[in-house]
């Protein structure tokens, strides 16, 4: 599974009970549609894919924005590059 | 003369039109900008029929248009509802409906979650914000609106004991209820806080709660007064730790004022030690208790800040404050501070008597901050104030907030907790109750308990457990989904579980007590949980 189906996966499953209405350019920040506490579980669920802690410097909107953003930050998260190295 | 809360704009806009008076990102509106273009708002609003103490609601994400929206509300003789822009469409037409709002200030931003509340019944005669003849109703765009700018506003006559704003708040039956506020209580407010906290025009105050939430009022209304700037942080930017703290840097906050939970995260995911806070020096916190632990760490994180606790239920704004100086380390929690000196408090026992000095009891206030009482509704009026009769039928009249207080020897307030079932989740208040009556509004659930449990991120969650109807079968997925289609975001369980049977009390009613017990034992809050 690409990184960007993990992520709506746990989202659409974990976060919001299932409702797969959501597309991947949805604001996951802005409309409540995720909540602090639901950021800090998606925060550390990719933690455990990718195998590594996020820096605190790289929770930040532009990757956190939607499933989009975060697919691509999880894909570079998991690169050898590092995520220092990515935005 | 200052004696209406949009005096305030015009007064610095008089004498130093050009000062930043709110910004957003990277643009920003002038006092005299914000001035000219709520008179031609408010003139639009007059010109629609917008009457004197209508109730006009503010549907808008966070933006420059939420303080242009409330000034302009305001200078029409109107009072400003906000609405949670990210309340469940039903939850928003239901307080459209409530407040009596037949118009509404919105964006075209918002245009999906406006289609679904007017599909949910709201009754709306105009909007303002929206594009001319896209909606089914007469709307004018915001462009249009800012072109009108005038420099007087509409001949109203508006005095400081008007109906200002009124906020909606959670209500023990199920239904929101409103909380109405003058000119002169947000005024008073607005004089409290620039006065504690020695706010001035240097200073720059950062908007983070959203404006149904009555923190926002310290920003807008003490800024203001201050003759300071606010930073509105936008709803992503508050969410993302590491996105809001380098706000706070690169604008050079001086004051911020948000709930503990916020701060516990700049603390943990905000890259505190890569930025550069030197500017900032209040923070300033409310809406629940702040955990001592990470309160410590914070104060360490950045020493040359002040912290302080402000107190006051929406009801009667901010009452007491504390700064928090050295804490000891026995020490398990902070007081609530002292009582502003404009009001006066009585600590009661059940039967409304006096309690002995040092005990606890209920905290009652009379204040110039306080509200007019709850719109439309003269129950919820008889139940909430206290009158102490003061000759002839003149009372003074008190608000009974619920909470449980003890007053030490130094005159110091103590928070103990609250006498019902109101809690607080990351500083927004929910009656058990209400979120008890959403989920047995499913079809198939007979009874439903709610209940608080740590969330792991010292703070609460809301965990429920509930039982079907005989012969009814619906999967938990199923009703936390119906949940989130009648509750705002933070009341809806972040735990749900079906039972066979609830834990009874001897008189057979769900015993809450064992059943918070149990859904703790059962949950280690997921921090991490497989896809």
């Amino acid at each position: 599974m690409d990184s960007k189906q993990a992520i709506r996966r746990f989202i659409v499953d974990e976060l919001l009970s299932g409702d797969d209405q959501i597309t991947d350019d949805d604001n996951l920040l802005r409309d409540g549609m995720v909540d602090s506490l639901g950021m800090l579980r998606l925060v550390s669920h990719m933690e455990e894919l990718a195998g590594r802690k996020i820096p605190p410097t790289d929770f930040t909107v532009e990757n956190f924005r939607d499933i989009n953003a975060l697919g691509s930050y999880l894909r570079r998260l998991m690169d050898d590059r590092g995520p220092g190295h990515g935005g | 003369m200052i004696h209406l809360i949009p005096h305030l704009i015009d007064d610095v806009a008089r004498r130093d039109p050009r000062r930043e008076a709110v910004r957003f990102l990277d643009r920003a509106l002038s006092y005299v900008e914000l001035s000219t273009r709520a008179n031609g708002l408010a003139h639009c609003l007059v010109a629609q029929g917008v009457c004197r103490r209508e109730p006009v609601g503010i549907y808008l994400d966070k933006s420059l248009e939420v303080p242009l929206a409330m000034y302009g509300i305001m200078k029409a003789g109107a009072a400003f509802v906000p609405l949670d822009p990210s309340a469940p469409a039903g939850r928003t037409a239901g307080v459209i409906a409530d407040s009596g709002i037949r118009r509404l200030l919105s964006a075209d931003t918002m245009r999906r979650r406006l289609d679904a509340v007017l599909e949910a019944g709201a009754d709306i005669a105009s909007v303002v914000g929206i594009e001319a003849g896209t909606l089914a109703v007469p709307s004018i765009g915001w462009a249009e609106v800012c072109n009108a700018a005038a420099d007087a506003p509409p001949r109203r006559t508006i005095v400081d004991s008007d109906l200002a704003y009124i906020i909606y708040t959670s209500g023990s039956t199920g239904k929101p209820k409103g909380i109405m506020h003058t000119h002169h209580s947000g005024l008073s407010f607005a004089r409290w806080a620039v006065s504690e906290y020695g706010l001035g025009e240097h200073d720059r105050l950062s908007n983070h709660a959203p404006l149904h939430f009555d923190l926002s009022i310290f920003d807008y209304f003490a800024g203001a007064l201050a003759g300071a700037a606010t930073s509105i942080i936008p709803e992503e930017h508050a969410r993302v730790p590491a996105s809001y703290s380098a706000l706070l840097a690169e604008q050079r906050v001086t004051v911020l004022f948000a709930v503990p939970f916020a701060l516990i995260q700049l603390l943990h995911h905000g890259a505190l030690e890569q930025r550069d806070l030197s500017a900032l020096r209040w923070a300033v916190f409310g809406g629940e208790p702040f955990p001592l632990p990470q309160l410590r760490a914070l104060i360490e994180a950045l020493p040359h800040v002040r912290f302080d606790n402000m107190y006051g239920p929406a009801e009667t704004n901010g009452v007491t404050h504390y700064t928090v100086g050295s804490l000891r380390a026995d020490q398990e929690s902070i007081p609530i501070g002292r009582l502003s000196a404009n009001a006066e408090a009585l600590v009661v026992d059940g039967a409304d008597q006096p309690v002995a000095p040092g005990e606890v009891g209920e905290l009652l206030i009379r204040s110039a901050t306080m509200m007019q009482g709850y719109w439309r509704r003269p129950d919820l009026d008889a139940a909430a104030f206290f009158r102490r009769p003061v000759g002839g039928s003149h009372a003074d009249v008190f608000y009974r907030s619920g909470d449980l207080v003890r007053v030490d020897d130094d005159g110091m307030f103590h928070f103990v907790g609250r006498k019902d079932r109101q809690v607080k989740v990351r500083g927004y208040r929910v009656e058990l109750d209400e979120v008890e009556a959403a989920l047995a509004a499913h079809p198939a659930v007979a009874e439903a308990g709610a209940v608080t449990i740590p969330d792991g991120a010292a703070s609460q969650c809301i965990a429920a457990a509930l039982r079907l109807r005989d012969g009814a079968s619906a999967r938990a997925r199923e009703i936390a989904r119906h949940a989130r289609g009648r509750l705002p975001w933070y009341a809806v369980p972040a735990r749900l579980e079906i039972r066979a049977e609830l834990p009874r009390t001897s008189t057979g009613k769900i015993d809450r007590r064992a059943l918070r017990a149990e859904l703790m034992a059962a949950t280690a809050i997921p921090t991490t949980q497989a896809g």
